[in-house]
């Protein structure tokens, strides 16, 4: 540790402590030349933090031992989460637009210099990543450096020998008493469940250390959170994904070898007899989404089906460790087009052709030998430089370059078919006519893909966690030492917390022992504003 | 049937909320009362044994008084969440209006649990008020029961709101206790920035309080003014129209009034605002601030010094233990920390990852939920380790609960995520 020996601190009774001792350890006396209320932080214990620094690890280490420290670290990291949330950030947009054009558009100069600074993905930042680990690293650099000492020093359950000590406590008193008060004062505090040590000049009573032990179990539970969620970092351990399902469509699922099917979404929406007081009710109110899928693996060239069942809001399908979650619904879109193919020579129609939106098909047979294939397919049809090309790939103006062939045609014709446009005013001289019959309406379900193994990581460190923050702040440690002086007896006491609780059990004790004080003069307070 | 037990129910509300209003009342007698009786040694009332009670004593009946009516309160607002929970077929946790009176709730939960503790009446001057504001508050929204929808349809809807709530009702509480603080400690011989930012504090109250008054007078009146805006839809022809219930002193961005006749509006909204409703809730907050403005002058010209100085000066004398107060307040937010977490991010958390397939997605309400962890973490920080008491942690106190209630209201209302439901 490379501590100087000159740095030690030599107490009265003769023992050395090691530098930034501010309570003798073998004595209990105070190593301050002050008066006044006693700084019990730590038990006045050295910390490693305290060492003069010599090595860059002594100021690294000193750095993020510092509480200090780690409160701007904290407050940095809750400006910096306020600013996060002035703004939707990228995945919330709700908008197709690209960040560079949604955040000038949508929010003026504002979401310019939002977007610029990097602040549409601040929480995936590097530099907030950063800011957390370091939060992670000052947890487990604070709780080392008070934990082991602190530790040590209640693990020694020092009996003062130096009246100082407890002179110097917040609750304080000299009594007159013989041996019988002395003895009271023991059954007193005993019948309140203290633990006692004696060495017949000095006794210490002592219940709910544990509570001591409360912060560092929640700082543990906390560091092992961050490492739980950085689990996902391991390849196989994490998947995120995404995929629509038309009704009765099967799919890849993403990253994973199994395929799904949709067996439909179903959306149910509630009845008048379902609301408390039908005067409110609503129409159109969802009580259900649902989407009953079968899961499938590939067997050669087969599909295998390995499970099959609903997934709802709240309650996803799961299969061994994947999960689909019912997360979008899309009902009644516009899926395809129904055209009658019209020969405008002879007056008659030669048969119906439908063509997918989404997927759309190379070739279509029309009946009668006759065929049309799809040349081109632009979803959503622009023009530029007198070029066709597609805006998007959804099918917001959807525009084919149809051919047909067949005995009639064997050279073939080819002929644009526009969504909303009439195709004779398009291509007049054309000789067949794509007639718009019906639209193909079918219902679409998003599903999140998810694989977490790193879940019940989370919730055990959470666990810890809650179980720190119990201990910590539902139990308080609470002491009290006795000292034998000639003709009196000290009392002392000391709290980690609610001072109001151990006042009151003083109290009571020394009512019990017989002993009768004014609450007022056994407190000594810090001077307070 | 049960559209009966829904009307009781609210019946039952009301009672609650009337019982507050009285325990607030009777607070303020035990701590001002006994300035009177120490002051006026005659006997007030023509009972004997009047004349003998010294003034703890009397402060100690009229706490007593308080709690006992906070009590009765707490059982009415008992039977209304139970009736209707069974009314609606799930716990009154899953709008607005069911959440701020539950809120109330868990405040109230909280105040009786450290009054036990504590018995300074004093507290209950200051914590009583905050739960009958919630309440009334509550009631702005739309008190309607409808059935949950999809997103809301788990049993953790239970038990993550209603643990996150009881947190925040601690945090309430420390907020009153801190509140009481700065009104006894803050020095008022003369102006300084701490008696300014405590009428800030008080001005923001106020302007909530005129908020909920403006909206219940408008709403009794039946006011509507309509707005339609310019651009109209290609397919329909129709405008998309807002509905104010307040008078407009500002238009929507691009709307013009349909209204025929009436006040206002004396200018438009600015080109940015173009939010959900983004007009209406800007014409609110103006009227809002108005109103508060006109309580407050009020307040000022009949108390001729700053509220906090008379509030000051009311309190002043009735002995009250300042470090106990501090320590109150520091003692709910220790109560309230480890609910907080539970609730508000791990029941959070195992619901998100239930719902959503994430335990943590960064929506704007979850972000909330951890920079209000975060400030009660270094509350929690600054006062165990670094020592700050007294002023600086009652401030931050006070500071803490305007976080809660910006999570609670501004994230809902204002802000573009998965929780704007209500």
């Amino acid at each position: 540790m490379g501590q100087s020996e000159l740095d030690r601190i030599k107490c009265t009774c003769g023992h050395v402590n090691p530098p930034g001792t501010t309570i003798c350890e073998a004595c209990g006396r105070p190593l301050d030349e002050k008066s006044g209320l006693l700084n019990m932080r730590y038990e006045g214990m050295a910390r490693r933090s305290q060492v003069a620094a010599r090595t860059p690890i002594d100021y690294i280490w000193r750095f993020f031992a510092s509480v200090k420290v780690a409160i701007w670290m904290i407050a940095i990291a809750l400006i910096a989460s306020i600013i996060g949330t002035l703004l939707p950030q990228e995945q919330f947009k709700q908008s197709s637009l690209p960040a560079e054009i949604y955040y000038p558009q949508t929010y003026g100069w504002f979401g310019e210099v939002y977007y610029r600074l990097g602040f549409h993905q601040l929480f995936y930042s590097w530099w907030f990543i950063t800011l957390l680990l370091m939060i992670g690293i000052s947890l487990v650099i604070c709780s080392i450096d008070r934990a082991v000492p602190l530790y040590k020093a209640l693990q020694k359950k020092r009996i003062p020998k130096s009246d100082q000590f407890l002179r110097r406590q917040r609750l304080f008193l000299e009594v007159t008493g013989d041996n019988e008060t002395w003895e009271r004062l023991h059954q007193a505090f005993q019948k309140k469940r203290y633990h006692v040590a004696t060495d017949g000049q000095a006794s210490l009573f002592e219940k709910g250390r544990i509570s001591r032990w409360g912060p560092y179990i929640n700082h543990v539970g906390l560091i092992l959170l961050i490492l739980a969620f950085m689990l996902r970092l391991i390849p196989g351990f994490y998947l995120d994904d995404y995929v629509w399902l038309w009704d009765g469509q099967t799919r890849a699922v993403p990253g994973t070898p199994y395929y799904v099917k949709s067996e439909g979404l179903k959306i149910d929406f509630y009845t008048e007899t379902d609301f408390p007081d039908p005067s409110a009710f609503v129409p159109n109110h969802v009580k259900s989404y649902q989407t009953d899928l079968v899961l499938y693996k590939k067997e050669g060239d087969d599909l295998v089906e390995i499970a099959r069942g609903p997934t709802m809001v709240n309650h996803p399908f799961e299969y061994e460790g994947l999960y689909l979650y019912q997360s979008g619904e899309q009902a009644g879109q516009l899926k395809g087009l129904k055209l009658d193919v019209f020969d405008k020579q002879t007056g008659k129609t030669l048969g119906q052709i439908t063509l997918d939106l989404y997927d759309p098909p190379l070739q279509v047979d029309v009946g009668g030998g006759t065929t049309v294939s799809v040349l081109e397919y632009y979803p959503e049809l622009q023009m530029k430089d007198g070029k066709p090309y597609s805006e998007t790939t959804q099918p917001n103006r959807p525009a084919f370059i149809l051919e047909i062939k067949g005995p009639s045609v064997p050279q073939g014709e080819k002929n644009w078919v526009i969504a909303g446009i009439d195709s004779d005013q398009l291509i007049p001289d054309a000789r067949f006519k794509y007639k718009l019959v019906d639209f193909v309406l079918s219902n679409r379900s998003g599903l999140s893909v998810r694989i977490d193994h790193a879940i019940p990581y989370i919730y055990a460190a959470s666990f810890i966690v809650i179980i720190g923050l119990i201990l910590g702040f539902y139990f308080q440690h609470r002491r009290v030492w006795l000292m034998r002086m000639e003709n009196s007896i000290l009392i002392a006491a000391h709290t980690n917390k609610n001072w109001f609780g151990l006042k009151r059990e003083l109290m009571q004790a020394l009512q019990a022992a017989r002993i009768n004080v004014d609450p007022e003069h056994i407190e000594h307070r810090r001077k307070t504003a | 049937m049960t559209f009966d037990l829904l009307t009781v129910s609210g019946i039952a509300l009301f009672i609650a909320f009337i019982f507050y209003v009285l325990s607030s009342i009777v607070y303020v007698v035990a701590i001002t009362g006994r300035k009177m009786r120490a002051l006026h040694a005659a006997p007030l009332g023509g009972y004997a044994e009047m004349t003998a009670v010294d003034p703890s004593e009397h402060s100690r009946r009229f706490g007593e008084r308080g709690y006992l009516l906070t009590f009765l309160g707490f059982l009415f607002q008992l039977a209304f969440v139970v009736m209707r929970w069974v009314a609606t077929g799930h716990s009154p946790t899953s709008n607005m209006f069911e959440f701020m009176s539950f809120l109330a709730f868990a405040t109230i939960i909280v105040f009786l649990i450290i009054y036990r503790l504590y018995s300074v009446p004093l507290l209950g001057v200051f914590t009583l008020p905050v739960a009958v504001v919630l309440i009334a508050y509550a009631s702005v929204f739309s008190t309607k029961a409808a059935p949950l929808i999809p997103a809301l349809q788990s049993y953790w809807l239970y038990i993550h709101v209603t643990v996150a709530a009881l947190g925040e009702g601690a945090f309430a509480v420390a907020f009153a206790a801190g509140l009481m603080y700065l009104i006894l400690a803050v020095r008022q011989d003369k102006g300084n920035i701490e008696n300014r930012l405590l009428e800030v504090t008080i001005y923001a109250v106020l302007s909530l309080i005129a908020f909920i008054v403006l909206t219940f007078a408008f709403r009794a009146a039946g006011h509507e003014v309509v707005f339609e805006s310019i651009e109209k839809n290609a397919m329909t022809g129709m405008g998309q129209t807002t509905t104010y219930t307040l008078p407009a002193i500002v238009a929507p961005h691009g709307a013009e009034k349909v209204t025929a006749g009436g006040f206002g509006p004396f200018f438009e909204a600015p080109e940015w605002m173009r939010g959900v409703n983004a007009g209406r809730k800007l014409n609110t907050i103006i009227w809002s601030l108005l109103g508060g403005a006109v309580l407050y002058a009020f307040l000022r010209l009949v108390l001729r010094k700053r509220i906090s100085q008379a509030a000051q000066e009311t309190l002043k004398g009735s002995e009250i233990d300042l470090d106990m107060v501090d320590e109150i307040s520091y003692r709910a937010v220790a109560i309230g920390f480890p609910i907080f977490t539970l609730g508000a991010l791990v029941f959070a958390m195992i619901w998100a990852a239930e719902a959503w397939g994430r335990p943590w997605g960064w929506d704007p309400k979850e972000t909330w939920a951890l920079i209000t962890w975060f400030f009660y973490a270094i509350y929690l920080h600054l006062r165990l380790s670094i020592g700050w008491q007294g002023k600086k942690s009652a401030w931050l106190a006070v500071l803490g609960f305007v976080i809660v209630m910006t999570n609670l209201v501004v994230v809902n209302l204002v802000l573009v995520g998965l929780h704007s439901y209500a």
